[in-house]
């Protein structure tokens, strides 16, 4: 009994060690690859670097002004997240709480929109948003996010919301409160877990996302990191070196984020997906 | 029950409001007003990589125009990755969203642009008088001046001076000479051709090199009558001789290599010849910069005349035509070729001279190519639609990779043409 | 809406009535409260332009023209008769669809009841498979394009000889590199979700299932996996959303080629749009489509898969 629950221990170990080595592989590549010249990259790839040309680093940095992009993604995101998470969460919260055909329908409408692929509406999207204008601005670009992302995060805070007892609210009702004085002080903090949740999704989607700051961000100064690491690609060669480096530099602030919030970040899919 | 309903009912006023309020035809904000002293400029140039080169630039343009003109001049620069350039572009033009300046590909985009009506005239201004012929051309269409030349190539295939001097070998000049000089360099074991069709726009490249000589020399109004739905790209007669020869002699996984290993491969010594452009040079030099390479014309058959090197314009500028600040962007792009430091610029971001008031010699890749050109061994670029371009790039790959007969590619890109031709005159 | 003089004859009701309109007045103005936001921004930046767009997939909007004329069903039509090389990407997506999805779904299952057996090293294991989906899409694609054209072919020359193919560069391979990729990218979040719902099944039901003489394997197909079904029809539906969209993998790996080998349904509309003839309106109709293709089948599969539930 006992060798046997040894041996698939170490079946176990193996398995998950070969498995995750070629998932970690594509990382390892591309950080010990940054440090090459691009000959050096096309002809021995594999070998570790014999001269570390920090260099890579500091033109890759130089070039694509990363400080500023890091705040322009900052400043998207940030936007992006609050108008989600607050509207969100509010609408999922009435909808829930008002049984009936009306609330299905306008459910149904917000679900529907997560099925439609983004180049449907890029032209008429820009048109929109030229129109009324928020393009051309971070913070124009962080109201667009919300009207994008809202929808899931309705759909997630309506599904939590029926966890939490209407005694509650009736309570503060008796007590003299106000809908919005009840929702501030109760209702939102106690959706707080599934507010957590909505907030890590949307930050790892807009941060990472691509084709919609290059609509609609009209000026260099104001690009994503993403948008600028893309710059690196020329339109007839590739300076792989300073590619690199400039990889490594944007997944570093991700990287740093998953490793503080961790436990927020996993607990905070895993129950938004059975809850939901 | 009425709850509801009134609720359902807001729900639509709102919607209807929305509707209605975009429907209203108020233009977009953005840019300032066109009379006052101060003025914005929204400049849309696809090269990234010289975002201080051209910032500078426009910085030297504004200190130009107030002093000239007493106003005041700031940017918002928009410089999106090569790539998605295109794209970005088209989505802004079709949004109505158009900035004052961009930056576009002279030979591909101008007749589609200038169909829409997207360009403005730019005939009038002062750089039109002292621009060199080739470039003029290209950006001239219907008699009218559409856009400010930049780049301007010459090219027809890549090779390695040091192995064809090691080995005694001339230029060919016909597609037999080539064939001479091939087998030259197999007995000494050198491998003929790079061969790197990962990236589409490489193999696609044939298509101008074999029509663009073709229609100079045999068939002189073939591309009229392509361009009236008259005439096959199957008249062609040897269409596929310089393709079939250089796939049958090159390096070994073609689809495996792009544009970047190309260039280290072919300046490592890897193989003599190249089929590619001199817009590869700072990517093989970049990767050995000791390489002494040329740039030659691409024979097709054999007829000697018909070895002629291709001229062409691709990064220019236009002016939009519903710019608010036109006078100024007009201004700027003109600034761009009579500027005082315009030939600074110029050899920064690695062009070649446009007008006589470029006074700087060409790189020195490019001396024998325009020793051809001086001697009228040359052509421009021809005019194919950019649909059968986009279409070649694609059927080229599926010939070479062994799916596609000659029948197959020539049946798909006459098909691709009538359809350009069509849709051009609806 | 009651005539006056009905309420004027009924004073009781008319009582009820008017205390009636002023609370629903006030569960109205609170409804649009909560819900305003929220739909202004969803209306102004998705409901409207997608009405824009299918307003446009009527007519002939291309990049050069300067009227924009309507067409009717002709652009519809022609996606259906005209098209081959629409039909062909259609049918590669549900192929790569089909295979992705059981895929992932049964990798990401296997690597989260792995990791759960294991005690100290749950965490080093959750972090490493998670670490690609933090990745952009757009980057992963080119961190596996370097992969496969550099990495790999020198890797081969370790005697490793099958690394060393074609892998972007022949057809028959190169959809096999980008599922690769697809899934590399995409196991660690649904790996995170079944390590949760595992975490949900009550050990008792499995230790009952023991003493009553299962093996392991009957217990897992028996007790386990109903118990976990509500995960797996999220994300089922998750992956099978993405992968009928999928874009950024194969835009950044492949383009679609060689040719047109690997161009999936969005590649080919986005081809449609922004290459060739710049045919936006006849773009739009196939996006339409697709829209519509992929809403019945989730809505099939939803359906199914709910009917399968079970309460704990």
């Amino acid at each position: 009994m006992r060798n046997k629950k040894k041996f698939s221990s170490i079946i176990n170990l193996i398995v998950l060690v070969v498995l995750g080595s070629i998932s970690f592989f594509p990382i390892y590549m591309v950080v010990v690859n940054s440090f090459k010249s691009q000959d050096q990259i096309f002809n021995s790839v594999l070998s570790l670097p014999t001269t570390f040309k920090f260099s890579n680093y500091t033109e890759a940095f130089a070039q694509i002004n990363i400080l500023q992009a890091l705040g322009n993604s900052l400043t998207v995101t940030f936007i992006g997240i609050i108008g989600i998470v607050l509207f969100g969460s509010m609408a999922g919260y009435k909808l829930a709480r008002t049984p009936g055909k009306v609330s299905n329908i306008i459910f149904l409408f917000f679900m529907s929109s997560m099925l439609i692929p983004f180049h449907s509406i890029m032209i008429t999207l820009t048109r929109m948003a030229n129109r009324i204008g928020v393009q051309g601005s971070t913070v124009g670009l962080g109201l667009i996010y919300i009207g994008l992302g809202v929808s899931m995060a309705i759909f997630l805070s309506s599904g939590f919301v029926k966890t939490i007892p209407k005694e509650l609210e009736e309570a503060a009702k008796i007590d003299g409160a106000t809908e919005i004085q009840t929702f501030i002080k109760i209702i939102f903090p106690l959706l707080s877990p599934i507010l957590v949740t909505i907030g890590i999704l949307n930050l790892l989607w807009i941060w990472n996302d691509f084709l919609l700051p290059l609509l609609m961000l009209t000026n260099v100064n104001d690009y994503t990191i993403i948008l600028s690491v893309n710059t690196l690609f020329g339109e007839y060669n590739n300076d792989w070196p300073r590619i690199l480096a400039a990889l490594v530099i944007t997944t570093i602030p991700l990287v740093i984020t998953y490793i503080f919030l961790q436990k927020y970040i996993l607990n905070g899919i895993a129950e938004g997906a059975v809850k939901g | 029950m009425k709850f509801k309903k009134s609720v359902l009912l807001f729900f639509v006023v709102l919607s209807l409001l929305v509707v209605t309020a975009c429907g209203s035809e108020d233009n977009a904000e953005g840019g300032a007003s066109s009379d006052s002293n101060e003025v914005e400029l929204k400049v849309f140039i696809a090269q990234p990589r010289f975002k201080t080169q051209y910032e500078k630039y426009l910085d030297e343009f504004a200190a130009y125009y107030e002093e000239t003109e007493g106003v005041k001049v700031t940017f918002q620069l928009e410089m999106p990755g090569a790539n998605e350039a295109a794209q970005i572009l088209q989505t802004r033009l079709s949004s109505n969203d158009a900035p004052d300046v961009f930056s576009l590909h002279a030979l591909n985009e101008i007749p589609i642009f200038d169909r829409a009506g997207y360009l403005a005239d730019l005939s009038d201004l002062p750089f039109t008088e002292n621009l060199l012929d080739a470039p003029k051309n290209a950006v001239t269409r219907d008699g009218k001046v559409l856009a400010v030349p930049l780049e301007t190539l010459y090219w027809g295939y890549l090779y390695n001076e040091d192995i064809f001097n090691e080995y005694g070998i001339e230029i060919p000049t016909t597609i037999s000479e080539m064939e001479t000089v091939i087998n030259t360099l197999n007995e000494n074991g050198v491998t003929p051709f790079i061969r790197s069709y990962q990236e589409r726009y490489i193999p696609q490249l044939f298509l101008p090199l074999i029509t663009g000589a073709l229609s100079a020399t045999e068939y002189p109004d073939f591309f009229e009558r392509m361009n009236n739905n008259d005439g096959s790209i199957s008249e062609l007669d040897g269409f596929f001789d310089i393709i079939d020869l250089v796939d049958a002699n090159g390096t070994d996984r073609p689809f495996e290599v792009d544009g970047d290993q190309g260039s280290n491969m072919f300046a490592n010594g890897e193989a003599a010849m190249w089929v590619q452009g001199p817009w590869m040079a700072e990517s093989i030099l970049n990767s050995n910069q000791d390489i002494n390479f040329n740039v030659a014309p691409l024979p097709i058959n054999d007829d000697p005349d018909a070895t002629l090197i291709n001229a062409s314009v691709s990064t220019s500028l236009a002016v939009s035509n519903e710019s608010k600040n036109i006078e100024v962007s007009k201004a700027l792009v003109n600034f761009f070729l009579e500027g005082e430091k315009s030939g600074e610029l110029f050899q920064e971001l690695l062009f070649n001279p446009v007008t006589t008031k470029h006074e700087f010699e060409p790189f020195t890749w490019l001396t024998e190519a325009m020793k051809y050109v001086e001697e009228g061994k040359s052509y421009q670029d021809p005019p194919i639609p950019n649909a059968v371009k986009a279409e070649s790039e694609r059927v080229f790959q599926t010939y070479l990779a062994g799916s596609d007969s000659q029948e197959d590619v020539l049946e798909a890109l006459d098909r691709v043409w009538q359809q350009a031709i069509e849709l051009e005159s609806e | 809406m009651r005539s006056k003089a009905a309420i004027d004859t009924i004073p009781v009701t008319k009582k009820k009535t008017f205390v009636f309109n002023k609370d629903k007045g006030k569960k109205i103005t609170s409804f649009l409260t909560f819900l305003g936001p929220a739909f202004i921004f969803y209306g102004i930046f998705m409901l409207i332009p997608l009405i824009g767009a299918v307003y446009y997939s009527f007519t002939n909007w291309n990049a050069g023209s300067q009227v924009v004329r309507f067409v009717g069903m002709s652009n519809y039509v022609e996606a259906f008769t005209n098209d081959p090389y629409f039909k062909d990407s259609m049918f590669l997506t549900i192929k790569y669809t089909a295979i992705v999805v059981v895929l992932q779904n049964v990798l990401a299952l296997a690597i989260a009841l792995f990791i759960e057996y294991r005690n100290r090293t749950k965490s080093l294991f959750r972090t490493v498979f998670f670490m690609p989906n933090m990745v952009s899409l757009i980057i992963s694609a080119f961190m596996w394009s370097f992969i496969f054209s550099i990495v790999l072919p020198q890797l081969a020359e370790y005697g490793l000889g099958f690394l060393d193919q074609g892998w972007l560069g022949n057809p028959d391979v190169s959809f096999y590199s980008i599922i690769m990729v697809a899934i590399w990218r995409g196991t660690g979040y649904m790996m995170i979700i079944y390590i949760a719902a595992l975490q949900g099944v009550p050990v008792h039901l499995k230790e009952a299932a023991i003493i009553d003489g299962a093996s392991s394997f009957q217990n897992f197909v028996h007790v386990t996996i109903p118990m976990i079904m509500h995960a797996i029809t999220i994300t089922v539906f998750l992956t099978l959303n993405e992968a009928f969209k999928v874009f950024d993998v194969v835009y950044g790996l492949t383009g679609g080629g060689p040719g047109r080998s690997t161009q999936v349904v969005a590649l080919n509309i986005f081809e449609e749009a922004f290459s060739g003839n710049f045919r936006y309106g006849y773009a739009n109709a196939k996006s339409m489509i697709l829209f519509v293709i992929i809403l019945i089948i989730t809505i099939i599969q939803v359906y199914v898969m709910k009917g399968k539930e079970v309460e704990a």
